[in-house]
């Protein structure tokens, strides 16, 4: 593994450190909120997946709790190093999902909320539209640097390894 | 290549914070009675009282 901080270039030490870490960090908060926030606004929520004109029948009660613990699980996973390239390839198949179905439903004429946020407006459609798209590409910048990231030994694995070394 | 994706992060992020920066605002037309869209309407998000039809609370927003 190289020392960052001998890496010649323009970025060192603390720069990289940031620039590695903000992007889960962002996404994580970002699904966090999303889900808490749902969370505050539950039959909200269960009104909107049940507006989505694609659905053959109001699904609501049976989506919503599922999605919820997704953003969640998304936002908690991405935090775990052991578990941030899972999450962000999870991260960035519900939001690809969530992205058509709700650009799907506009095509199809409806005219209900997107059910994304409750407690704040995300201005208008296209906005919305252009912000998902970023924080798709996000989680599949996250996935990406993640595969080349060796996992630090956590304290377990230490003791372990210490006591039987490895041949 | 690296360098390039730590770059291609920060934009994406400083573009989605732009994003959510100048389009997001707390949720207030609702109490000031602005125009809205809402959600369900027909469905149990819609519900009359005193002869007005209000919604869920959570069920629209201002546009």
């Amino acid at each position: 593994m190289t020392n960052p901080s001998a890496t010649p270039g323009p970025l060192r030490g603390r720069s990289y450190l940031l620039l590695d870490n903000s992007a889960w960090v962002f996404v994580a908060a970002f699904m966090a909120l999303a889900g808490i926030d749902k969370l505050f606004h539950y039959p909200g929520f269960v009104n909107a997946i049940n507006d989505y004109r694609i659905l053959p029948i109001p699904l609501g009660k049976y989506l919503a709790p599922v999605l919820i613990s997704l953003e969640l699980g998304v936002g908690a996973g991405l935090c775990r190093r052991s578990w941030r390239r899972s999450a962000a390839r999870l991260s960035t198949l519900l939001l690809v999902i969530l992205t058509i179905a709700w650009s799907a439903n506009k095509a199809l004429g409806a005219r209900g909320i997107c059910g994304c946020w409750f407690s704040i407006n995300m201005g208008n459609d296209r906005v919305h539209l252009i912000l998902n798209i970023t924080l798709i590409f996000l989680s599949l910048l996250i996935w990406y640097g993640e595969a080349d990231r060796p996992l630090a030994l956590d304290s377990t694995s230490e003791r372990v390894l210490r006591r039987r070394p490895l041949d | 290549m690296k360098n390039i994706l730590r770059y291609c992060k920060a934009i994406l992020i400083m573009g989605a914070l732009v994003l959510v920066a100048s389009s997001a605002t707390v949720r207030t037309a609702e109490a000031s009675g602005g125009t809205q869209l809402c959600a369900g309407v027909g469905t149990s998000c819609e519900f009359t009282h005193n002869g007005h039809t209000h919604y869920l609370k959570g069920c629209c927003v201002a546009y």
